[in-house]
Order: C-alpha cells, then structure tokens, then sequence
C-alpha cells in the first residue's frame, strides 16, 4: 500500500501550494508532487483595461515584488507606445528596481534561507524561524530588518510608497529624485554593503561546513536563463535574454520581446502553475532554470568591484561551468544582493539621475508590446496586446516562480527520495522538502492574506484507501 | 500610501485592495486618517518584519485586516508580543512583530487587531455594502479608543 504524504501550504514561502509525497509499504518514496492550487486570474482581469493602467493593476499580483511588476508593465508599454525612454528615467527605474531587489534578497536571506542554515535542518520548528534569529542573534536581525528598510525607503523616495508604486509610466517615470532623497540613499550605501558582506561570510562558512550536503542537495541537470549586458554581464533592468545549456553552451541570445519563439510552456493535470520550457528541445527536454543561480551561471561578469570579486569565487565552484545545487541558490542571492547596492550606488553617483528629463509622449498606439526584467526570483514577462484605442485586448504574464516550477517539482522528488523515511517520519525530513523549495524563494500567488485563510497542514494519507493516517497542523 | 508624522497613534491597514473585501485595511485606514489627521497610517498589502521600526515609534497601534471566517461583523481584541512559528514566508503576524520589536528595540505599544467581517475576496478593487457597514462600526469603535486613551494620557 502506498502513503501520500501531503505538506499544505509549504511555510515561509508565499502562496498556495502543496507537496504531495507518495510512501510506499517499506517507507520509501515512490514520487513527488509541489503543486500550486492558487489559480491566478490576473490576465483575464486585465482585459478592458487601459495599457497606461497596467503599471498600477499588475503590482497587486503581488505584495512582495510589485515593483518588479510595474517595471516589467511599464516597458511591456513603452513598447506599445513605441518610446525609447530618456536616459534619466532609465537610471531611474533601475534604481527603484534596485530597491526592490535589495529589500526581497535581503529578506530571503536573513529571514528566511538564515533560519535552516543557523539552526539546521533538525532544529525545533519554534526557534527555526525569524523569531529564533532575532532572539539568538539580535544584532544580525537588526541588520536584516536596516536592510530590507533600505531597500523599501528607495522605492519610497521614488515613488511616494513602498508597496504598489506609481512611479514608472509609459514613455518613463512622473518624479524627479532630490538632491536630499539622493543623499540620504547614498550616505547608507557603504553600511548596507558590510551588511551583505557579513552575510555572504555566514553564507561561505556554512558552505563550507556542509559541502556534502550542499553538492548532494537538489542538485539538477537543467538549462539556465537570465539577462544579460551587451558584454555578457548581469544584467537586471534591461539586456538580451541569454539561455545556455547544463554544461553551459551558449543556446540562444534574444530580445526579451521575441521571447514566444523561444519559449512554450507545459501544462500538468495537478497544478495551476505551466511549466515554460526552451521550444528547440521540446518538453522536458527543455527545462531550463532563472533566478539568481541562473543569472550567474549565465552571466560572464559582474560589472561591480565586490561583487565581482565574490562571483569569481562562484564560478570556481564548478570549474567555470553551471553551478547546479539549488542550496547555490542562496550564495548567489547574496552576490547580487551586493551587486545591488554598488548598482544603486553608482546610479546615485550619475548626474543624470537628478535630471529633469524624464518623459516622452509619441501619440502612437501599437498593436501589441513585450517588458521583460530580471525580478528577485528571475525573469519577468509581461506581454499585452491592445486594440487601437490602446485597450488590452490580452495578456500573457510569465512571472519568475512558473520558469522554476519543473525545478521545484523535480526538487522536492529528489530531495524526497534522499532524505524521507516514512516509516520514522521526523519533522526535520519534511523541513529538507520544504527547504528545496525556498532555495527557489517562489511567488506564487495573488492571495488574500485575510485573518483565519491559512492553516499549515501536512497530511498523511493512505492513497489506496484515501485514509488519512497522520495529520500535523502548524499555528 | 503612508503617511509618517511620528505621531503616538499608527493605524497599520493590510490586505490586497484588488480582491474586493481585502482591502477593507486600506479602506479604514483612510477613513480614519480622513476624520484625524494627527494619526498616522501605513497601508500595506502584508506584514513584513522591516515594520517593527515604526511600531516602535508608536504609543498605540491598531492592526487592521479583513476577515473570511467570522461571524461577527467585526472584533477587536488587545494583542500582546507572542512568538510563534510563521505560517507564511514574507508574511509575519501582528502579535509576532510586536514581539520583534520588543526583542529589537524594547518598545511595546498598545496594540488592538481589528478584524472585519469581508464576503468577497475575487478579483475586483470593490468592497461590498456589507463590509462597508461592518467597517464604519469598527471605525466608531477604535475612534473610542483613541478618545479614551488620549483621556487617560492628559
């Protein structure tokens, strides 16, 4: 007889989702499943709408990185309106972009990658957690909460608030910076760097403590994929989609707007979430990852000192060829947490940053526009048709956590069969499953986070006879 | 949409305005601010643990959220500081960041969760009449206790 062991939802992720694990009668596990039960209906509501509304709708797909959102729909209307954007209103959005990846990677890390690394896999669910951290290592908290602050006081300078901006518009943005708003960002950078470099030496200790663990760890064949400079650097804001191969064989370089030649996505019975996959090589053969691991696998360079200088040792990991273990995931994460403030630092240091020159008009309407940014958790697409009064006839959004979601699922399986025993269940086992998948830090949904909606429930069920044999409920 | 006037009073509104009955928080919030603008509100779409800096800064701090499964058009309860494992990655509880932040800064403000009775939560920036009534009575209901706590502060 087999066991389904149901984990619902997967804490310290957000969303909806599942992990189904089926036992069988020794204990071992035949299979996996992370599901995603939040069915998102954005892009039907999207239609009707104005394309100029879009960069105000499209943030509340998401609490955590809405500005990744208004950016990705703001471009996808530049094009629609055919603007090429003055250079000022580019650094611009770069900056607030910027922000937002600081406040998200900071956050990930210190709050929620830094509870299984300080505590370990094992540790009592009650202290491994933000609370354990804060109690354990006060300072360290308080420099994780300055961090994410930080990150969220840019997207407020610029946009007047820190959740949901209306800042980016199409043909640029509608706010100048100051002077003061300027000074008061960039007299914070040099702190905030020692911060990331405190935790980037937490994250290389226990690296190094745990190396077999972490090469053992939901270490995956796939492909990966990223935006990159001209010259092959990272690359957050802008750049060509760069898609390379497990060995890391150049695949494709595109414009992020042709990206339907290029991508296709499989549908699963058992989850809402499609799963993109590279159209030359069909499915599954075509899998392929984003995200901060992806993002320096297929970048060639950093184009900022310290963060060069750590990804150096990055590309050491395996040689100059794709590093594959999803616990990477966190270390890079941090690297371009760094690179993410010298960025905001060097925007800062432009003069055109204060520019008054931050919008066009054209009067033209076409058919159809394409945005494409690296969000915290990978690449952003948003893509809108729109009739002749610019009115959105259709829309297509692939967000970051979809292109992860054959990673995850085969993650958690690989991960599953390695460490679950389901006959001497322990809460530690579960907590590895749960920890493959905050490797990945996914997004998953548009919920509502409305009081009593979300119980944690990990179930055990008979699947031959749907019993359910053991229930665990967390407050 | 914050205001930051480093007033006593925080009135701290969460939930996703674009599904209907769960922006109730942002709702109230503005309400509030609309009728006394010596409070200060922050209007979010969750809880994240960078808060605890504000709350810190406060004497008295309500949280305002929308509620699926009560039968009470709406409660209010004092909360205290209360650790406890979270449910969700990026979302932190309210009696949780009050814990946080006493850890953090040693700051403990009196704070209230205010739940409201919501009925739709599909897609849609429209809260139903229903919630709106149930809102205004919780509105009439933290005035109250702003009033007596600025009476109990003379």
């Amino acid at each position: 007889m087999t066991q389904k062991i149901t984990i619902q939802p997967v804490t310290r992720i957000e969303g909806h989702a599942r992990i189904t694990i089926y036992v069988n009668d020794d204990g071992k596990v035949d299979r996996a499943y992370f599901h995603v039960d939040q069915f998102r209906g954005f892009e039907k509501f999207s239609e009707g709408r104005m394309h100029y509304e879009m960069p105000i709708i499209t943030p509340r797909i998401c609490g955590i990185c809405p500005v990744s959102h208004h950016l990705a729909s703001a471009k996808a209307c530049d094009a629609i309106i055919s603007a090429d954007i003055p250079r000022p209103a580019k650094l611009l959005r770069e900056l607030m972009h910027m922000g937002q990846v600081i406040q998200s990677h900071s956050m990930h890390f210190f709050e929620l990658a830094g509870p299984d690394l300080i505590f370990g896999w094992d540790a009592d669910p009650k202290i491994r957690n933000v609370v354990g951290i804060v109690e354990a290592n006060p300072e360290l908290a308080l420099k994780a909460v300055r961090l994410r602050k930080f990150g969220q006081e840019i997207i407020a300078k610029l946009a007047g608030r820190k959740i949901h901006p209306n800042y980016a518009v199409p043909g640029g943005v509608n706010n100048t910076l100051s002077v003061k708003d300027r000074d008061e960002i960039l007299k914070e950078t040099d702190t905030m760097i020692s911060y990331i470099q405190e935790g980037i030496s937490l994250a290389k200790d226990w690296i190094e403590k745990n190396k077999e663990t972490v090469e053992e760890f939901g270490v995956l064949s796939t492909g990966y994929m990223g935006l990159v400079t001209d010259e092959g650097g990272l690359e957050l804001y802008d750049g060509k989609v760069k898609l390379i191969d497990k060995d890391g064989n150049l695949l494709e370089l595109f414009e992020g707007s042709k990206y339907l030649d290029y991508i296709g996505e499989h549908v699963e019975d058992w989850s809402y979430l499609k799963f993109p996959f590279y159209k030359k090589l069909g499915w599954p053969n075509g899998v392929y990852r984003v995200g901060p691991l992806a993002r320096l696998n297929v970048a060639e360079k950093i184009d900022t000192p310290l963060a060069q200088e750590e990804f150096k040792n990055f590309k050491s990991i395996n040689g100059g060829k794709p590093v594959e273990g999803s616990l990477y995931y966190h270390y890079a994460r941090l690297i371009e947490d760094l690179f993410a403030v010298e960025r905001a630092k060097e925007l800062l240091l432009d003069p055109d940053i204060l520019s008054e020159d931050i919008v066009v008009t054209t009067g033209r309407i076409l058919p159809e526009g394409v945005g494409v940014i690296e969000a915290p958790r990978g690449t952003l697409i948003h893509h809108y048709w729109v009739n002749e009064k610019g009115a959105i006839v259709k829309a297509n959004l692939i967000v970051a956590t979809g292109h992860n979601n054959w990673a995850m699922s085969k993650g958690v399986e690989e991960v599953a069969k390695r460490y679950v025993d389901g006959k001497n269940l322990t809460e530690g086992m579960l907590n590895r499953v749960e920890g493959l998948i905050r490797c990945y830090d996914p997004c998953l949904s548009c919920s509502t986070h409305a009081v009593g909606k979300m119980p944690m429930v990990i179930d055990i069920v008979s699947s031959s006879t749907g019993e359910v044999i053991g229930s665990v409920k967390r407050d | 949409m914050e205001a930051s006037k480093g007033t006593s009073i925080l009135v701290i509104g969460y939930g996703n305005p674009a599904r209907s009955d769960d922006g109730l928080g942002e709702y109230v919030a503005q309400r509030l601010l609309s009728e006394d603008t010596s409070i200060d509100i922050l209007i979010l779409q969750e809880l994240g643990p960078e808060l605890c800096e504000d709350i810190s800064g406060c004497e008295l701090l309500f949280f305002v959220d929308a509620s699926i499964d009560q039968e009470e058009p709406f409660i209010i309860r004092e909360i205290t500081p209360r650790y406890k494992t979270p449910i969700f990655s990026h979302h932190i509880s309210p009696d949780m960041l009050l814990a946080i932040t006493e850890e953090l800064y040693n700051k403990r403000p009196k704070a209230y969760l205010v739940s409201i009775k919501g009925y739709n939560f599909d897609f849609g920036f429209e809260i139903t009449e229903m919630a709106k009534q149930n809102s205004e009575r919780a509105i009439e209901k933290i005035k109250e206790i702003c009033m007596n706590w600025r009476l109990q502060k003379r």
